[in-house]
């Protein structure tokens, strides 16, 4: 067992940067300058540096601030309703689906920001916040959230940064952060009953918090009498939808580490069929819904529906729509169905899709929706009806997604990848059992 | 069969070939001649047409404007950076004084503003703006002659009623003043962006000179009831614009925003339904609660690390 122990603790040590991963890194950092220099613009004119106008006041900020919230749901799937369902091959999943989702939640906050005209008054959404008001709600449920997620995903690496803190293989930097954050940890009894207890806790906790942020985020749309909008669905509509881009977002993130960290013993190819085949029944439960919510409003064609559902199906983001719904839900369920879909170069790009339709998802559920306002729209000019995002929104929604993949491949960076001390306990009790 | 093929494929590869180096040079030219044209055509010089306008405000300033336009197709179009000189037919009408000169804004408006006391007392003042000969602009002048007229306005409340007496007359070159009749005069308050009517039908000034106007009494004012009320004769061709702008305090007063405290978000109880202040605020104390829990947990993992370390030291 000892040799094991030395094993998994060797394998899993955090390596650094190779020649791809610093360009990995300097790609991103250059992606974040660019927006960041857009930002600035932004800052300095105002929103009229966007194609947000009058009647589309909501543009892709907006639709990717659903997206961070959608794919931060992962963290509550894995650490949470998988270990309480006692699934154990999970457990090489939990730090990747806690550091995706800290990343998500982290710019999803800040995309709110962004999409702000006057961000120095940020404090005025506190100060003068309305308690009633579903945004309010949104911005207590998003702090609660990335609390949450922060300490689920501090709790169990304590022990892991423990075993790590003397490893002289490590850079001395990074030896006294973790010196700092192991919190004295010895795995004495009575800091492991601690543990257990809090992680459980948490895990019980994050679960309604988590189906809380997508179910609010949901009601942001849902409490207005908008075409599109206007649904009792759209809350589970949202959390099946988030459940599905997490998933897609850990198959991903997990194919990237067993290729370039060489960590083909720990992200299996088993594991690859498990999280596919989990896949496949998240994105039948987000069909069903996709076709309850397009279904129902299409049968009626209601005068005020009428419009938007025209435009989905047959009008200026038909393209777009029928691609989402396809490639990215049909496809990937009928891919994954097949065990040779499920190997994980296949897996790998069927997650790109299922991200990338997620993220067209969102823009195709704020946008369109706002083209069809109720007010006249006859005299007012193209541009303020029909929304086009423009370069500074394209460099600034890049500049947000390059930072929360910043934000995961220094976490990997940073921190063992696969919790070692849970997945030793694994191993052991397996040992154990046989 | 194949080099059939390939041979009528040469043979067509060497005709466009041909072909190309005929029409590439003529092609070209016809680029540069497009080209050239497009120079031309941009250093043709804009006619311009001038919109004169003038204001007599409080009887002490006037404003001169200009709005330069041009003609696109069958309709005007404002110009931008046309320059324009402002002058005034001296009292004996031998030369005209420069007022000054000023660069057309983006919605192609040149103004001037001035006391009244520099311009000529006579009894008819000419005014003209110009715009010289430049690359880009014909030149183009305008005049405008307008009778020194004033309007004297009084503000008087009389049995809970607020009345505005106008009286608009004409001061010809030897001070004389003649009561002016049949002027309309239109009243408005100023607003944030822009100016309300509040003067329900048109009202025109007498043989005398003279109109009352009732005010209103539903307009609302500042915290202290003030109001500015703007008195208009508009667009006369005789005497142009005269406008009257005074600060009264006919307005309802605006409570001052004492609201401000209960929108804060800790003062929920004042806008928002008891039963969900309460929910909210126990739901979330009950998950911070349990957060707080957690972190004390850390902290405790801390201290017993501590107490093992110590415990082992010594």
């Amino acid at each position: 067992m000892s040799d094991l122990r030395e094993k998994v603790i060797d394998d899993l040590r955090p390596k650094p940067f190779t020649k791809w991963g610093k360009l990995w890194v300097g790609l991103l950092l250059a992606i974040c300058a660019i927006g960041l220099i857009a930002y600035i613009k932004q800052l300095n004119e105002g929103l009229v540096v966007t194609g947000m106008r009058d009647y589309t006041t909501w543009g892709i900020y907006i639709s990717n601030f659903v997206f961070f919230v959608a794919i931060s749901l992962v963290g509550s799937l894995m650490s949470a309703i998988l270990k309480l369902s006692k699934v154990s091959w999970r457990t090489p999943l939990t730090r990747i689906s806690e550091i995706i989702a800290i990343a998500a939640i982290i710019m999803a906050g800040i995309t709110i920001v962004i999409d702000m005209g006057r961000p120095d008054r940020v404090l005025n959404i506190i100060v003068y916040a309305r308690i009633q008001s579903p945004i309010t709600w949104d911005v207590m449920v998003i702090t609660t959230y990335l609390a949450i997620s922060f300490l689920l995903l501090f709790m169990p690496l304590i022990p892991d940064i423990a075993i790590y803190k003397n490893d002289n293989h490590l850079p001395k930097w990074l030896r006294k952060i973790y010196g700092f954050l192991c919190m004295n940890w010895s795995g004495s009894d009575a800091q492991q009953s601690i543990m257990n207890r809090s992680v459980y806790i948490l895990a019980v906790l994050i679960i309604p918090v988590a189906f809380g942020i997508h179910t609010v985020t949901s009601w942001l749309f849902a409490t207005t009498t908008k075409p599109g909008w206007d649904s009792t669905n759209l809350g589970p509509y949202f959390v099946a939808g988030a459940f599905v881009v997490g998933a897609g977002a850990v198959i991903a993130v997990m194919a990237v580490c067993r290729k370039l960290l060489g960590l083909g013993k720990y992200f299996t190819d088993k594991l690859f069929d498990y999280m596919s085949k989990l896949l496949v029944l998240l994105n039948l439960v987000y069909l069903y819904f996709n076709i309850n919510e397009y279904f129902v409003p299409a049968y009626k064609m209601k005068s005020s529906e009428a419009a938007h559902i025209d435009d989905l199906f047959f009008g200026d983001t038909a393209l777009l729509f029928w691609s989402v719904q396809i490639f990215g839900m049909v496809v990937p369920i009928i891919i994954l169905m097949f065990k040779n879909g499920r190997k994980p170069r296949i897996a790998f790009l069927v997650s790109i899709l299922v991200i990338v339709g997620a993220w067209i998802k969102r823009f195709l559920i704020v946008v369109p929706a706002l083209s069809h306002p109720a007010i006249p729209t006859d005299r007012a000019p193209h541009e303020w009806v029909h929304y086009m995002p423009t370069w500074d929104e394209w460099a600034i929604t890049a500049m947000t997604l390059a930072a929360a993949l910043l934000i995961v491949t220094y976490l990997m960076r940073m921190f063992p990848i696969v919790p070692v001390e849970e997945y030793l306990e694994e191993m052991e009790e397996k040992k154990g059992k046989s | 069969m194949k080099r059939n093929v390939k041979d009528s494929g040469i043979c067509l590869a060497r005709i466009l070939m041909c072909l190309l180096a005929v029409a590439l040079p003529s092609l070209l030219n016809g680029q540069a001649g497009v080209q050239k044209r497009t120079e031309k055509s941009e250093r043709i010089q804009k006619k311009l047409r001038i919109q004169l306008d003038y204001f007599n405000t409080n009887n002490e300033e006037y404003t001169i404007r200009a709005t330069v336009k041009t003609k696109e197709g069958r309709s005007y179009v404002t110009v931008e950076g046309a320059l324009v000189m402002f002058t005034v037919a001296e009292e004996n009408g031998d030369f005209d004084a420069v007022l000054g000169e000023v660069v057309s804004d983006e919605g192609g408006v040149a103004q001037i503003t001035g006391n009244l006391s520099e311009l000529p007392s006579t009894g008819i003042i000419t005014f003209k703006a110009a715009i010289a000969e430049s690359a880009d602009f014909k030149k183009y002048a305008r005049k405008l002659e307008v009778r020194n007229a004033v309007m004297a306005v009084e503000y008087a409340s009389r049995d809970s009623t607020n009345l505005i007496k106008v009286r608009c007359s004409l001061i010809d070159s030897a001070g004389q003043d003649t009561p002016i009749s049949d002027l309309v005069i239109k009243v408005y308050v100023e607003r944030l962006f822009g100016e309300l009517p509040v003067s329900t039908k048109f009202n025109e000034t007498d043989d005398s000179g003279r109109t009352e106007i009732l005010f209103p009494h539903n307009v609302h004012g500042n915290t202290e009831g003030q109001l500015v009320i703007v008195v208009r004769v508009e667009d006369s061709e005789e005497y142009g614009n005269l406008v009257n702008r005074s600060e009264i305090s006919w307005g309802i007063p605006l409570p001052k925003n004492g609201h401000l405290h209960e929108r804060l978000l800790w003062a929920a109880k004042y806008n928002a339904p008891v039963p969900l202040v309460i929910i909210v605020n126990g739901v979330l104390i009950a998950v911070w609660g349990m957060i707080l829990y957690i972190v004390l947990n850390v902290v405790k993992i801390f201290r017993i690390g501590k107490a093992t370390k110590e415990a082992i030291q010594t």
